[in-house]
């Protein structure tokens, strides 16, 4: 901690910062104002009165506990089984040679592209007739599936930049593909696998899509709050409080897991020098 | 997987009760197909929780829909992956009659009849229910969609007492109103929709309810003359004055031109639906009838003058569920008393005469007076097919921001060239 | 020069091989079958299986609820002569690389300033990531409302604050300007990945090359241009390529920012796409979209790709 990092760098990003929250300083605004001043334009806050009631109406109307669970579950399990199984996938396609090797890697990563209405009506028939809507595993399947596209890419890109010497030595040393991987390569790809769960995580909960219609019973959180707006009543109000609502568990899992993200990837400053 | 047992089992009571003879008391599920939110949801759950009171036999499931865009997106992807229920609610006859199309609805003529509807639905209700010659469901709300919205304290700034009954002194009230200081007597919302309701009102007293009909069915191409003259008195207003700068008007959305009428008080008049008595009351707080009112379109003297274009939501019945006769129950439960005065209750406007006027508010009340004057059509924009609808606004959107006379027929072909290849 | 951790991997992996030498050593195809299998599982289900359906409805046409018809080739026909479709093209263009260059040159270079002092940005940062959290339906509204029109819009109301009332204007009305505040609304919830990740790229520095550049004199500005930026692509890359692909199948934010319009002119192919298929319910040429668009992409993506792999190998 010799380096001492100049003010106006930490003035600088402090100033961005603020501008970029704006926005957010709005969110929380709106949610605790009359829909009057909100109409008036939240930053009036001279003039605005502030009021509970778009809190205690989502409060009352909406049954969050349980929806918050069922958010939580689904949300978690698509996010760990990505995290396990996307860095082998990546391991798989940066190391070993099989056939078809490239076309695979070019067919997963565009896969990105499809836009989610396109599985969804085909996915709505499969289920169906496997008797799996209402299941969590609907939702799931398809979250893991389509997290394949960024998470493979993402994973392997760290990869390239892993040290060669490493893998060499893991084989001189008798290790296989599958040692080499469980022993050598994981250990090293604890960032780049946290970035993957961190946006998986931030993904799956905020999508709106699939789980309104895969779930019926027990919904997520945003498909509970979806219902919050008629069609002639935007509820402005209360749509912040559920944009706050959910917003905050995906914060808080950034904030604990960040750390894990930032240490740990040294490696690659290992293999530069 | 007891989720899915629970609905297995479900639907075997549901289909051994149908077996049942017909006088007896019906029982099991009712499953209701609902995209709704908001206000609007809410009516329902009140209706689902006092027709369940009423007939404790029968349960109603909803089945929750919502898409971002475009709800007919959801409704459609539940139906075609299988998705089976007895009611469907819906606001568009044009997505009426896809249904229809594609064999999901049930017609109940028969059962209007047998229930005695036609004591509680006037006939002009039943012809804007039928398709094609049959009836699949009920109207369970209304609005009225030829009336302006307007605060009476800015109108009487210029002298005005009530608001102007034909064109000429409606648009005589522009310049005046800008002398007074109001930036744009006309609020006009561009962005998405509501550019059209002002065309679609003009054509409506242009041409009455013919024009409507046989645009909608393009029995009639959109070069029309009585479509052209009722873009000339758009054009007119226009010319005089009316409204902002086109980029505002492009901008604009309903919700932000309802707010400077009413609250910034920048704008004077609004031509929208009356989901804007809702938000006057319950989010500015205002009075209806003292602090805002709502004017009749003014006539222009071509014999439609009375005539009205309103919007409604429906209960649709389909073929596909497993408990008509549930289903043809809470269709009753919407007609009668019961039903209906919880849907009065909540702040809408009911088609069913089981209600009192007096239960409504000056301002509602005041519409289904208007409504009660001449003959009803449905508007336009939700009578045609969808790729239409869209270019349609989009013709009428360059229009907006050019009204010159030149410009009526480059937009009426421009529209009329999609027509061609979309029915 | 191998820091500590992956110093332990070697050695647990050279003692856990050092044990049982003779083993027989997995073929690399087998090894390959084995890890893969449930990446090729769940992927066919969700993605190849759906892909092929597109391929095959977008051969038929589909209104609504109709009963479909085949048409062969003539959705993709269509397509080509439809203005509104190709008219979506170029704003395409314009709304990805915009967004893209945008978030990520913001993203970067402010986790790259971040890294010289992660201790006390950690506060700024969280602020910044936070956006990345917020639904793009919700972003939209809160956007609505600074760029609405006359006094009441946020952004207007900042101009007139400080002397600049010339310039407020109806920002979502034409299409310029309707354009460039998609363009600003988008990209300010994407900042949050390409900070994110570049800033776990920069970490990955030694803090001694900070020093000795500091040592040498070297002026911030330089450090971050000469050292962090070569030295922290990595994370960039990927934030990039999410964030590309991303803009391109937007929705949520420009439907309820600006609606396509005014007048279309702020309808990207993602859009077009959604419209499409889900409101018009043209589900066949709504897939011709998709079809193209993915085939437009995968002729760009190829040479990146191969020229990725050689690099590896």
């Amino acid at each position: 901690m010799v380096y001492r990092a100049p003010r106006w760098i930490i003035i600088v990003v402090g100033i961005i910062a603020c501008l970029w929250v704006v926005p957010i300083i709005g969110i929380i605004a709106t949610s605790f104002q009359t829909p009057e001043s909100i109409a008036r334009g939240w930053w009036h806050f001279s003039q605005n009165q502030l009021t509970l009631n778009a809190w205690k109406k989502v409060w009352s109307d909406y049954p969050l506990a349980n929806s918050l669970w069922v958010s939580t579950k689904v949300t978690l399990l698509a996010t760990v089984l990505t995290m396990l199984t996307a860095p082998a996938a990546a391991y798989v396609f940066h190391y070993l040679r099989f056939p078809l090797r490239r076309t695979s890697l070019i067919i997963i990563i565009n896969a990105f592209v499809l836009p989610q209405q396109v599985v969804i009506i085909p996915l709505f028939r499969l289920w169906r007739e496997m008797g799996m809507l209402d299941n969590i595993w609907a939702v799931i399947i398809p979250y893991v599936g389509l997290s394949y596209a960024w998470s493979v890419f993402l994973v392997k890109s760290f990869l390239e930049d892993f040290p060669n010497d490493l893998i060499e030595a893991a084989r001189i040393d008798g290790c296989g593909p599958i040692s080499t991987f469980t022993r050598v390569v994981l250990p090293n790809l604890i960032s780049p696998i946290f970035a993957c769960g961190i946006l998986q995580f931030l993904w799956c909960w905020n999508s709106l899509l699939l789980p309104m219609l895969f779930l019926r019973n027990d919904v997520t959180l945003t498909v509970l709050l979806a219902r919050i707006s008629g069609t002639y009543d935007p509820n402005i109000d209360q749509q912040a409080v559920a944009a706050i609502v959910t917003a905050i568990v995906p914060l808080l899992v950034f904030l604990i897991f960040q750390r894990q993200f930032a240490v740990g990837n040294r490696v690659s400053s290992g293999g530069k020098e | 997987m007891n989720g899915l047992g629970r609905i297995v089992g479900a639907l075997g009571v549901v289909m051994t009760m149908a077996w049942q003879p017909a006088s007896a008391q019906p029982t099991g599920e009712v499953e209701i197909l609902n995209w709704l939110g908001g206000a609007d949801a809410a009516v329902i759950n009140e209706l689902a929780k006092g027709f369940e009171a009423k007939y404790p036999g029968v349960t109603i499931k909803q089945v929750p829909v919502t898409t971002s865009g475009d709800q007919r997106g959801g409704i459609r992807t539940a139906l075609l992956g299988g998705q089976k229920v007895d009611l469907i609610i819906s606001a568009w006859p044009a997505f009426r009659k896809e249904l229809a199309d594609a064999g999901m609805l049930r017609d109940v003529s028969s059962v209007w009849t047998e229930k005695n509807w036609d004591k509680l639905l006037s006939p002009t209700w039943r012809a804007l229910s039928t398709t094609d010659g049959a009836v699949y469901g009920v109207p369970y709300i209304f609005g009225y969609r030829s009336g302006i919205w307007h605060v009476p304290a800015d109108l009487q700034k210029i002298g005005l007492q009530a608001f102007p009954a034909d064109w000429n002194g409606f648009t005589g009230t522009f310049e005046p109103l800008r002398k007074a200081g109001f930036a744009e007597p006309v609020a006009l919302p561009g962005k998405i929709y509501a550019h059209g309701e002002w065309f679609e009102s003009l054509l409506l007293r242009v041409g009455g309810p013919e024009v409507i009909d046989d645009l909608a069915a393009h029995k009639i191409k959109w070069t029309d003359e009585r479509l052209v003259k009722a873009l000339q008195f758009y054009s007119d207003m226009m010319a005089k004055g009316c409204c902002a700068s086109a980029q505002t008007i492009l901008a604009s959305h309903w919700d932000d031109a309802a707010d400077r009428v009413f609250v910034d008080r920048t704008a004077n008049y609004l031509l929208i639906g009356m989901w804007i008595n809702a938000r006057a009351r319950s989010q500015y707080h205002l009075v209806p009838g003292k602090d805002y009112a709502l004017g009749k379109f003014p006539a222009i003297g071509l014999g439609h003058d009375n005539d009205s274009l309103v919007d409604s939501k429906e209960v649709l019945a389909t073929s596909l569920g497993a408990n008509p006769e549930g289903a043809d129950l809470f269709l009753d439960y919407l007609v009668n008393g019961e039903g209906a005065g919880i849907i009065a209750k909540a702040g809408f406007t009911v088609p069913s005469s089981a209600v009192d006027v007096s239960a409504y508010d000056p301002v509602a009340a005041s519409s289904v007076d208007y409504v009660k004057e001449g003959q009803v059509r449905f508007v336009l924009g939700d009578m045609l097919p969808g790729q239409l609808v869209d270019e349609y606004r989009v013709a009428l959107q360059k229009f907006v921001a050019n009204p010159v006379e030149a410009q009526i027929m480059p937009t009426l072909e421009q529209i009329e060239a999609v027509a061609a290849q979309s029915y | 020069m191998n820091s500590g951790i992956s110093g332990a991997a070697m050695t647990s992996a050279g003692a856990m091989a050092a044990g049982r030498k003779p083993r027989r050593q997995v073929s690399q195809p087998m090894a390959a079958f084995a890890l893969l299998t449930p990446v090729v599982l769940l992927f066919g289900l969700s993605v190849i299986y759906p892909l092929f359906e597109t391929i095959r409805i977008s051969f038929w046409q589909i209104r609504g609820l109709g009963k479909p018809s085949y048409v062969g080739i003539d959705n993709y026909v269509r397509l080509f002569t439809d203005p509104t479709f190709l008219g979506t093209l170029w704003t395409t263009l314009i709304f990805t690389l915009g967004v893209t260059i945008l978030s990520v040159s913001i993203g970067w270079f402010l986790a790259m300033l971040c890294a010289f002092a992660p201790k006390q940005t950690a506060v700024f940062r969280l602020m910044i990531f936070a956006t990345f959290g917020i639904s793009e339906a919700v972003a939209g509204y809160i956007w609505i409302g600074i760029f609405r029109p006359g006094e009441s819009g946020l952004l207007n109301g900042m101009l007139i604050a400080v002397g600049l009332g010339d310039w407020s204007q109806a920002w979502l009305g034409s299409g310029t300007s309707a354009l460039v505040a998609l363009i600003v609304a988008a990209s300010w919830s994407a900042v949050g990945l390409p900070l994110l990740l570049s800033f776990a790229a920069v970490q990955t520095i030694p803090r001694t090359v900070l020093e000795a550049a500091q040592m040498d004199g070297a002026k911030p500005l330089a450090v971050v241009w000469y050292i962090m930026m070569p030295l922290s692509t990595a994370g960039a890359r990927v934030a990039i390529f999410i964030n590309l692909l991303s803009a391109l199948r937007a929705f949520d934010i420009i439907f309820v920012l600006t609606n396509g319009g005014p007048a279309r002119a702020t309808e990207t192919v993602g859009f077009f796409m959604y419209r499409e298929s889900m409101t018009q319910f043209n589900l066949g040429y709504g897939a011709a979209a998709t079809i193209v668009l993915l085939v437009a992409v995968l002729i760009v993506a190829i040479p990146a790709i191969a020229q990725r792999t050689k690099g590896a190998k």
